[in-house]
């Protein structure tokens, strides 16, 4: 009598130590081979634009803190340029060097987790702990800025909340030359280790068609060889007159796979490293702020304004009748396109190259979700 | 056997000695209060970084587990939504006694700044009992590790073959 | 190309009938065309050569209560090769009795595959129905949640499975606060 199998349906639920927040996966698999994966999202669903109709322009800012968490300054800074523009508010330019410089800083924090926890979910734990220990050095350098270690809320509309700290760029300085070495340590750790490249060469390749049809962005759209960033081709704030390259994921193994993915990472954050000594070297005197009323009107009218965060174009299309409050408020992340390919690619992987997948699109579910 | 373990005595002799042992079974359960990895926010981070070098909760005993079979501790950090209220009672459940909750953040207390939401459980209390709250957005690591000590102080006053005072 | 450009080529195919340029008002400026026309507009917006509308940026419903209750779908498109965006809107009026039958659209997730969560999301927030989309469900909230939330007259619930939805203590604190 010939031996059947059947298919098993996993689920990969929303509490799992290998998923990056709170994301449920229905997996229908053969053994280890998945047929069918089915993202199930909404368990961080907060209703954040529902409570941006209620609340006045300037009160909604912290709630961009916690749109994505990791990467905080960036939120802010999309949230502030969009209502400056709709409110026609000017910016003075050691403000906009300032912002900047907190962006930058942010993102390299944000890439340093994303890398990190995208080693432990490989399977390799030390490299997490290195990374936390240089965000630790960064916290304490927010800290002492504005006061807060994750969830800043230091932007506001026309500049920034507090001035920088006597000797801040300095320590900014010491903590550059202690963190560009690094880089070269993790890449000796594990970006050409022989089980890493083994795991991740050729896993869920993603072409450029598929990238443009999912409407992926950032490091994801650029591992596919796509060459597309915000900052350079449709420059904001000073963006445009500091210089950086953009990495592009086209190594010798071969484009869009998650080894891509994790080389983009790293290369962004030399480029950040590059911005950021730019800006200590060309920091403007002057005000930091211009003073705006706290209750804020706006002209009617709408505006769709995007701006480039770790993880992607963060959009925000403010609508508004005139008054205090927005009509309308929608967000747009670069997580919520990341996780719609999963289904997608998922069919044909194996579980393990799911959980690769899922690291290597750096999801984080509060932009899932909103 | 319950009517005699019930009438434990409590002075004497043999009230020191049970009175020694409850006293030495604590010790040994709050030396070693192992948690859960219930990070759903922003407050996860936090937790992920005290975990890590600088301020670290392994010096203290707690080791990270992801699953509740093993866990003494449920330490919710972040937002709980309607969605995923039903998980965490299930996780709650699945947890061995004696077991104990930490309500870390200002979401997990009352809900924090989402209140206006309608998607948001205000509050963790509402699912499950908790013995510590930890306030907070998102608490500090030291605030963290002053919560988990705290619960290790009210670990120390439980009785557990000595009922009465 | 510039906005007017693409104005032509768009009004050379689906007509002129019913379409309204609406570029008066501060910010961007938007195309509102009738939803029947859409399909094939859509379809036509990322094929020809010349707009090459590879991208959609974002999908997103509006509801307007003003002297007219409606409901509109605003679609962002970007092309990356010739480096213009573009807007189009489509609105639904919707009645007191039976709305779901009147905010229907149709789904461009066969053109946009993009636009398959993003519809799901809009169904989910606001009640417009997709023709169309082969998996059309919530997409954020509970399966058995009652309500679309973002809709300008929803009422939330005093409970949700038994689970309160208000904190006595602070009750009516932060309304004051608000203002």
């Amino acid at each position: 009598m010939p031996l059947t199998t059947e298919t098993m349906v996993l689920n990969m639920g929303p509490h799992h130590p290998s998923t990056h927040g709170v994301l449920r996966f229905i997996l229908r698999t053969d053994g280890e081979v998945i047929h069918m994966c089915r993202p199930d999202i909404g368990y961080l669903h907060r209703g954040l634009e529902k409570i941006a109709e209620q609340l006045p322009y300037a009160h909604f800012m912290p709630y961009t803190d916690r749109l994505d968490y990791l990467a905080a300054m960036n939120c802010n800074l999309g949230y502030a340029i969009t209502v400056e523009q709709a409110a026609d508010v000017e910016v003075p330019p050691r403000a906009e060097y300032i912002r900047v410089l907190v962006a930058e800083l942010n993102r390299i924090i944000s890439h340093l987790i994303s890398v990190g926890t995208f080693a432990m979910d490989i399977g390799a734990v030390t490299p997490f702990t290195h990374t936390i220990r240089e965000r630790e050095w960064v916290n304490d350098l927010f800290e002492e800025l504005c006061g807060a270690r994750l969830t800043y809320n230091y932007i506001r509309f026309g500049g920034v909340a507090f001035d920088l700290p006597e000797g801040f760029l300095e320590r900014l300085s010491q903590f550059l030359d202690y963190f560009e070495p690094r880089l070269e340590q993790y890449n000796r750790f594990i970006s050409k280790n022989k089980i890493f490249k083994e795991r991740l060469v050729g896993v869920a390749v993603i072409s450029r068609e598929q990238a443009l049809d999912y409407a992926l962005v950032g490091p994801n759209l650029r591992a596919s060889g796509v060459d597309w960033d915000l900052r350079r081709d449709e420059p904001y704030s000073v963006y445009g007159d500091l210089e950086f390259d953009v990495p592009l994921g086209i190594s010798e193994f071969g484009v869009g796979d998650c080894y891509a993915r994790y080389w983009v990472r790293i290369w962004e954050m030399e480029q950040s490293v590059r911005i950021l000594r730019q800006c200590i070297a060309k920091m403007p005197e002057g005000p930091y702020l211009t003073k705006t009323k706290r209750k804020l009107k706006v002209e009617p009218g709408e505006i769709y304004v995007r701006t480039e965060a770790p993880r992607g174009e963060l959009g925000f299309y403010l609508i508004s009748r005139g008054g205090i409050r927005p009509h309308r408020l929608k967000i747009r992340t670069g997580s919520f396109s990341a996780m719609s390919i999963v289904e997608e690619l998922g069919s044909g992987l194996m579980v393990a190259d799911l959980v690769a997948l899922i690291a290597s699109l750096d999801v984080v579910a509060p932009e899932v979700d909103r | 056997m319950v009517y005699l373990y019930n009438k434990m005595p409590s002075e004497g002799f043999f009230g020191a000695a049970f009175t020694t042992v409850d006293r030495a079974l604590n010790w040994f359960r709050l030396s070693s209060v192992w948690y859960l990895l219930f990070g759903l926010a922003c407050c996860g981070i936090e937790l992920m970084q005290t975990g890590g070098p600088r301020t670290d909760i392994d010096r203290i005993g707690s080791v990270p587990r992801p699953t509740p079979r093993q866990a003494d501790l449920m330490i919710v950090a972040g937002t709980l939504t309607y969605k995923m209220a039903s998980r965490l009672r299930l996780l709650y459940d699945q947890m061995a006694e004696p077991k104990y909750v930490i309500a870390m953040g200002s979401c997990a207390n009352c809900g924090g700044l989402f209140q206006l939401s309608y998607s948001v459980v205000k509050g963790v209390d509402k699912i499950v009992p908790v013995d510590v709250y930890v306030p907070g957005c998102p608490p500090r690591p030291e605030a963290l590790t002053e919560g988990i000590l705290k619960l290790q102080e009210k670990i120390r006053t439980e009785r557990f073959l000595v009922k009465s005072p | 190309m510039e906005a007017q450009g693409i104005l032509e080529r768009i009004k050379r195919i689906i007509g002129d009938a019913d379409l309204v340029w609406v570029d008066d008002q501060p910010g961007d400026s938007y195309l509102v065309i009738p939803k029947e026309k859409l399909r094939r507009l859509a379809i036509y917006l990322k094929g020809d050569p010349h707009l090459a509308f590879d991208t959609l940026m974002c999908l997103s419903g509006v509801h307007n209560m003003g002297e007219h209750d409606e409901m509109e779908v605003v679609y962002h498109l970007y092309s990356l090769r010739h480096r213009h965006q573009f807007i189009l809107k489509v609105t639904l009026d919707r009645p007191a009795f039976f709305p779901h039958f009147y905010l229907r659209v149709d789904s461009v997730s066969g053109i946009w595959p993009a636009a398959a969560w993003m519809e799901r999301e809009a169904y989910d927030m606001f009640g417009i129905h997709f023709v169309g989309h082969n998996d059309f469900r919530r997409l954020l909230l509970p399966t058995d949640w009652e309500g679309h939330p973002l809709q300008k007259d929803y009422q939330e619930s005093d409970a949700y499975r038994g689970i309160g939805t208000t904190r006595e203590e602070i009750k009516g604190v932060l309304a004051e606060e608000i203002g």
